[in-house]
């Protein structure tokens, strides 16, 4: 069962909202690696959004490595390998949080809980 | 006229069953789903509200209503009923009626809809529930009865084949005597087994197909992705039981033509035991899973899996897609089959062309059985 909402009222733009709830389904383990992704036309309709805005999460995921274009042109969930790229893309998004987020005034304690908070909530399967 | 009892008794409770479960589907329905319409799930599911107040006697009001059109209909037809065809369209005459009854209250409930002046319009959340590749595997162990008793039809009639009188009545008039007759054929003999084999193949195909269609789900009432799956998993078990007990029937009918069961009257009954069965089950399993699940009880609502804060607002309102609340014609949806409104189950999508093409294959099938048949 994979469930993937959005909101056509919210700034958030329609393909990122596509591409974080499909991560999301993919860290709680409801696409596993090997599976293939609902066809961008089916996911389009259904969600009453134009398929080429399912096409860019689509393409954005797999630019990221999460996903990859499979035979029968199927996009196709990938498995976690954390590569050392992987770890450097992270450092790269945590430095830019990090920074604003002290910039406002949080500290290191705050931070640290929030981290721990997530990594607890967090339904993952993956590693 | 023993026979004439076997009937009327046979067309009372025939008639009975439809009209008792056609009164009871306002019980069945999503609960934001009202008669057809759809309103906010907090009007609803806030007992103590003025609105729920009204839904509550709405649809006691409806299922009166559609009682008594039933003990009507029953009463007049058999009383003054002058032939066994006029009292056999008393099912019809009652969901014609009770179809009246809905319309009523749907267009009532329109009316409230739009008195209350609900801007369900600006709500644009949309949450679909797709069934991954091994998220949950098809119960195809539930298709394994139907099987059975189809290819038990096949064996029971090659290995008594031998036996079959050379001659064997095919057709009973509606007072029982024998009117139509068959020399021995592989056709005649299998013509019941031939008609079970397209039937559970079909069956089985909207099962399978059922299981895999994505479902839209009002993410406003918490569980219904939990609720959404038992009902995605029950109708298929379901339409995989279903063939069992239609093919049990023609297992019947093929032993009376093969004359192992000696011909009665009353094999009629015996006959319509395993549709009263079926009759009985879909009942029971529609009543206690309800569309999209919202009869299903569920032990924790409140699930540790986070969903995003923009899930927990109302659907948009897509009463303008549903005709009179029951006939969904939207071109920008990709499904042939959607869940019903008003019922339990799945409805054609009528602004799908391939909805009307598969509409008119039971037609032809027909037509070409008859045209064999001649």
């Amino acid at each position: 069962m994979v469930l993937i909402t959005v909101d056509h009222n919210s700034k958030i733009p329609l393909y990122r909202q596509i591409r974080e709830q499909i991560i999301r389904e993919i860290t709680a383990g409801n696409l596993k690696p090997g599976e293939s992704l609902p066809p961008s036309r089916l996911m389009a309709g259904m969600l009453e959004v134009n398929f080429h805005t399912v096409n860019r999460a689509y393409e954005c995921l797999r630019d990221e490595g999460l996903i990859k274009l499979s035979r029968g042109k199927k996009y196709t969930i990938s498995s976690a390998v954390r590569s050392p790229k992987d770890m450097e893309d992270f450092e790269t998004i945590e430095r830019a949080v990090i920074a604003e987020a002290l910039a406002k005034g949080l500290d290191a304690t705050d931070i640290m809980q929030i981290v721990k908070k997530q990594l607890r909530t967090q339904k993952h399967v993956r590693s | 006229m023993i026979l004439n009892n076997v009937f009327y008794i046979l067309m009372l409770a025939m008639s009975a069953l439809v009209g008792i479960v056609v009164s009871i589907v306002p019980y069945m329905t999503e609960k934001p789903v009202v008669f057809g319409v759809r309103v906010p799930a907090s009007a609803v599911m806030i007992n103590s509200g003025d609105f729920a107040a009204i839904i509550f006697r709405l649809k006691k009001y409806y299922t009166i209503a559609t009682l008594i059109v039933m003990v009507l209909v029953v009463s007049i037809l058999f009383t003054f009923a002058s032939t066994n065809t006029l009292l056999a369209t008393s099912p019809l005459i009652i969901i014609t009626l009770d179809f009246a009854v809905y319309l009523f209250v749907h267009y009532r409930m329109v009316g409230i809809k739009r008195a209350q002046g609900w801007s369900v319009e600006l709500n644009r959340t949309v949450s679909v529930d797709f069934v991954s590749d091994s998220g949950r595997l098809f119960p195809w162990i539930f298709a394994v009865p139907a099987f059975i008793v189809m290819v038990a039809i096949f064996a029971i009639g090659i290995a008594i084949y031998p036996s079959i009188p050379q001659t064997f009545p095919t057709h009973f008039g509606v007072n029982g005597q024998p009117d139509a007759f068959s020399t021995k054929s592989i056709l005649g003999v299998f013509l019941v087994g031939f008609i079970s084999v397209p039937v559970t193949l079909l069956m089985v195909a909207i099962s399978f197909f059922t299981y895999r269609l994505p479902l839209r789900i009002d993410s406003s009432i918490p569980g219904n992705e939990k609720r959404a799956s038992v009902f995605r998993e029950r109708m298929s078990v379901m339409l995989l039981a279903i063939p069992a007990f239609i093919n049990l029937t023609f297992l019947l009918i093929s032993l009376e033509t093969w004359q192992v069961l000696p011909y009665s009257p009353y094999n009629v009954i015996v006959f319509l035991v395993p549709i009263i069965g079926l009759l009985i089950m879909v009942t029971v399993v529609s009543l206690m899973t309800g569309q999209m699940g919202a009869n299903v009880k569920l032990h924790d609502t409140g699930s540790a899996e986070i969903r995003p804060v923009g899930s927990t607002v109302q659907p948009k309102d897509d009463d303008a897609l549903w005709r009179a609340g029951v006939m969904y014609f939207n071109r920008a949806d990709p499904r042939i089959l959607v869940p019903k409104r008003f019922g339990v189950g799945y409805t054609f999508n009528f602004g799908h062309p391939v909805s009307w093409l598969l509409l008119a294959v039971p037609i032809v099938i027909a037509a070409s059985l008859l045209i064999i048949a001649s």
